[in-house]
């Protein structure tokens, strides 16, 4: 059961834009729709909310056809935005009632999440001013950074099941990026389904387990991380030595990547090649202080993949 | 579709400016009568009962048609009055709807919001919010100049008012307001607000940026004053063929219909006729909407006007 998202497939005249989308979470759990700028990935989520007709394929949540009605949907959009002049508390309000929570809930909800977010300054500023009648801030008198916290707390408020996320930590400084990662796990550990798009790899990294790769509309990859990975093999290869470790690099027929003094990125076909290398540096006397072999990132692999297709 | 209306009425009673305007008028209102006594009026004592006599009088609609057709001085001056009523109702709120779906979409709301809510519903709820919004200034400012002229009918002479309306042609059985006119009114208030909103609500939704706001407030705007225009100039030239095509003809017919069923000029047959295809427009026009909005609704660019809107709706693909 859980999601299925089937031949999704949408043009624009004769111009292809989601050629044939298929994935699947049987289970809660993080997907990464990952693509180039104009891949698709943010008509494939319109489609999949219903925002844009498709032209073939369907989406089933439960194996039922996907409507807000019968999946409580919560989306962080990537074009978003509030009323510019509306109060804040109004405008959650109006999004929770929007999303079918009662007002006593919805009043305990915002107040949780204000309190979560650091957001009480906005939302109730007579709790923390002096002053009793302390007006409350609107949207357009809040940082980018503050107005993304009232917008996360839309996409939550309504404790969805199924959580889409566009490019969720653009725009934000470490100390919110960190607020916001602490709550997508903990709605991950909370058992919800979440769907997300970025460009920032690391986060993808950092939370999804499935991926599909999008390319000038079209699936470029697909399947589970640590199987793609794995799929790789080790080939990075982190070498830091005390001296000069160069002549025996090239000896070994590794690539350098990179290089920093005596700290080198390097690229190896395989283990075997590796370890010849390690052999050579501790025979050769050189003293290695770091040697970490691991596999290509998902940055790596996303460059390699939509790069190949470019080609 | 409640949601949306709730919301959106809130906020404009909560609207600053909207508070100011309100104010503004309702002070006039309040102060037209005294301050005109005092220039128009002779300044006498009022007679018991006197200021109230012409517009509590009732009458029925059958006395009207009883009475004739009126001259032209009276024609013109009832449809004038009533084409001003509608037009100002009218251009106003097509401004604030068009603001609405602009803001929404300039400040990339849109997407968040169609989560939970269908774009007909969001942009109708929005209609229905500044129809009873414009609806309830209405009944304060008829109410504020009403206590206005009783009030100040208690103590001077206020029947000048009568005698200007006389001058304009206007006689005191024309000013009477009883059940059937009221229903007729409201009625083709409501269908003209509804037309004419939807025509300025697909005009927004072909807009992105606050600039092209103008663009799409004047289209609005062009359509309401045609109708406006048609209704003043033909409605005094009588003519049983003109009378049944203005009578018949969409949205100048929001204009014409009713005065010339008040002038007696039609009966319940043409009205209800001119009623039936106001209302299939607009409910053809909420399935256009529902077309056209999807496709628009997260577009992104220059703006599409309303001839391209609406040879869009055919297609029906979001």
């Amino acid at each position: 059961m859980g999601l299925e998202v089937k031949n999704l497939y949408k043009k624009y005249g004769d111009k292809v834009v989601v050629d044939n989308l298929s994935f699947e979470m049987k289970g809660p759990g993080v997907y990464a729709l990952l693509g180039t700028n104009g891949a698709g990935k943010t008509t494939s989520i319109r489609m999949m909310l219903g925002m844009l007709a498709k032209d073939g394929g369907e989406v089933l949540w439960n194996g039922r056809p996907l409507t807000t009605e019968n999946c409580n949907v919560g989306y962080l959009a990537e074009e978003r935005g509030l009323y510019p002049k509306y109060s804040l508390m109004d405008q959650l309000m109006y999004f929770a009632q929007l999303r079918g929570v009662s007002k006593e809930e919805a009043k305990k909800r915002i107040k949780y999440w204000a309190e979560r977010l650091g957001a009480e300054e906005y939302l109730f500023p007579e709790k923390k001013s002096k002053k009793a009648k302390a007006k409350p801030k609107l949207a357009d008198q809040l940082s980018k950074g503050n107005q993304q916290k009232i917008q996360f707390m839309i996409a939550l408020i309504s404790d969805p099941e199924l959580l889409i996320l566009d490019e969720p930590l653009s725009g934000l400084d470490p100390v919110n990026t960190d607020l916001f990662k602490g709550i997508i796990r903990e709605e991950i550990a909370a058992g919800k389904y979440l769907i997300m798009s970025s460009h920032q790899m690391a986060t993808v990294e950092e939370f999804c387990t499935d991926i599909t790769i999008l390319d000038r509309s079209r699936t470029v990859l697909q399947g589970h991380l640590g199987e793609i990975k794995k799929s790789y093999g080790r080939v990075n290869l982190l070498l830091k030595t005390e001296q000069d470790s160069e002549p025996y690099i090239a000896q070994s027929g590794t690539r350098i990547v990179t290089r920093k003094e005596n700290e080198y990125q390097l690229k190896v076909e395989g283990e075997e090649q590796a370890n010849r290398l390690l052999a050579s540096l501790i025979g050769a006397g050189v003293q290695v202080v770091t040697f970490d072999l691991r596999e290509p990132s998902l940055h790596e692999i996303f460059v390699e993949k939509v790069g190949d297709y470019h080609e | 579709m409640s949601k949306v209306f709730k919301f959106t009425l809130t906020q404009l009673f909560k609207n600053k400016s909207n508070r100011i305007v309100f104010g503004i008028l309702f002070a006039v209102l309040i102060l037209a009568v005294p301050v005109a006594s005092i220039f128009l009026g002779d300044g006498g004592a009022a007679d018991v009962g006197g200021p109230a006599e012409i517009y509590t009088y009732a009458d029925t609609l059958e006395s009207y048609l009883e009475n004739g057709p009126d001259d032209f001085d009276t024609r013109y001056a009832v449809q004038y009055g009533y084409s001003i009523l509608i037009m100002m109702i009218c251009v106003f709120s097509a401004t604030y709807i068009v603001r609405a779906i602009v803001e929404e979409k300039s400040s990339k709301l849109v997407e968040t919001l169609l989560v939970s809510i269908k774009s007909e519903a969001m942009i109708f709820g929005k209609l229905l919010a500044v129809m009873v919004f414009m609806l309830g200034m209405i009944i304060a400012a008829a109410a504020a100049f009403a206590l206005s002229y009783v009030v100040t009918g208690l103590f001077t002479d206020v029947s000048f008012i009568g005698d200007v309306l006389a001058g304009l042609g206007i006689s005191r059985g024309l000013l009477t307001i009883g059940p059937e006119l009221t229903l007729i009114i409201l009625v083709s208030m409501v269908l003209a607000f509804l037309l004419f909103s939807q025509i300025s609500a697909l005009s927004g939704a072909g807009c992105s940026t606050m600039e092209d706001l103008e663009s799409a407030n004047m289209t609005g705007t062009m359509v309401i004053l045609a109708g406006y225009l048609i209704s003043t100039i033909t409605m005094p030239i009588g003519g049983k063929a003109l009378t049944i095509a203005m009578t018949l003809c969409p949205f100048v017919s929001s204009f014409s219909a009713p005065v010339y069923f008040v002038m007696g000029d039609i009966g319940w047959g043409l009205m209800l006729g001119s009623w039936a295809i106001q209302l299939t427009l607009v409910v053809l026009l909420y399935k256009v909407s529902g077309k056209v909005y999807d496709r628009l609704i997260m577009y992104t660019g220059r703006r599409i006007k309303l001839r391209e809107i609406l040879a869009m709706a055919g297609k029906g693909e979001k």
